[in-house]
């Protein structure tokens, strides 16, 4: 009996339980969104903080307010360690930052591709975690992002231009799908007072 | 003649299972609660699709075979409880895991 809990599935299930509101593509569309502005021109950093606090606060309240009062509030596993809260929460965003900012100065023929094997590289530990179908096309969708960025190039545009085109394009399908998930997701877990009302 | 090839000593173990963590419904809160940090009280309900009543009387039981910390507090004004597999829960899953292995394998030899 026991061997047939499995769980990596029951992991799984609870990602996904949190993971199908359509939230999170909603902040990453904005963030991506936001983040283009700077590709277009390097005056708008603030843009960058703005995309950025879409995934650290927006997302985080948004949850509170509309996921947790309908499939009830799960604390995941935090980091093990002080060391790894330091990596992960602060060397690697700081490094991915770094990266995209040398590739803009270094190698910006090479910005759209770059970005989106970056993108891919930070969606696919999700996908690995979720299993969700939609989290593995989404890494798809951000290496083709960067190939299409690249072809933006070669057809004369700026690397900048080409990549921001890049994000607003990718925001373009994130934002309606989170959307579409979201509006499935309210189908499917109607409000607590709502369900108290048709019961009553 | 399979039933000869089976090791009395190998099944020993099935008489010391934990049957606190035996009984399905437990196993499965178990089972969630082992591979979060906490989760409340509406979550498990949702995942584990038991009653309101028949999840509060299986965690009561688990608290006081000492696998789980049951907190209550309020967030904005709501009231939530909170619960979190201890790390006597944690282990005491784990040797039942082992121990139906052990059953499991010895069984289907």
């Amino acid at each position: 009996m026991i061997s047939s809990v499995d769980m990596m599935k029951v992991e799984r299930e609870i990602h996904l339980a949190v993971r199908r509101d359509g939230l999170s593509d909603i902040c990453s569309g904005l963030m991506l969104g936001c983040m283009a502005l700077f590709f277009l021109d390097f005056k708008y950093a603030g843009a960058l903080i703005v995309g950025c606090s879409m995934q650290t606060i927006i997302l985080p309240t948004c949850r509170r307010m509309i996921t947790y009062p309908r499939v009830g509030y799960v604390k995941f596993r935090g980091r093990a360690n002080m060391r790894q809260l330091i990596v992960w929460d602060f060397v690697v965003p700081l490094a991915v930052v770094g990266l995209i900012i040398c590739v803009g100065i270094w190698m910006r023929w090479l910005l759209p591709v770059c970005t989106g094997v970056l993108l891919a590289g930070l969606a696919l530990p999700g996908a690995r975690i979720t299993g969700y179908v939609l989290d593995y096309v989404l890494v798809g969708l951000f290496l083709l992002s960067g190939a299409a960025g690249q072809l933006m190039i070669w057809l004369g545009y700026a690397p900048g231009t080409a990549t921001a085109f890049q994000f607003w394009a990718l925001a373009a399908v994130l934002i309606p799908a989170g959307l579409a998930e979201l509006i499935g997701f309210f189908h499917e877990h109607p409000s607590p007072a709502q369900e108290t009302h048709g019961k009553g | 003649m399979a039933k000869d090839e089976i090791n009395g000593e190998d099944l020993k173990p099935l008489t010391q299972i934990d049957r606190v963590i035996h009984e399905p419904a437990r196993l499965l809160i178990l089972a969630y609660l082992s591979v979060v940090e906490s989760a409340d009280f509406l979550f498990l309900m949702n995942q584990t699709a038991l009653t309101r009543g028949n999840l509060s009387s299986h965690l009561s039981k688990l608290e006081a075979a000492g696998y789980i910390e049951i907190k209550k507090e309020f967030v904005e004004k709501i009231p939530r409880t909170l619960l979190r597999l201890n790390e006597e829960g944690r282990k005491a899953f784990q040797e039942y895991q082992s121990d139906m292995k052990q059953v499991l394998d010895s069984l289907s030899q």
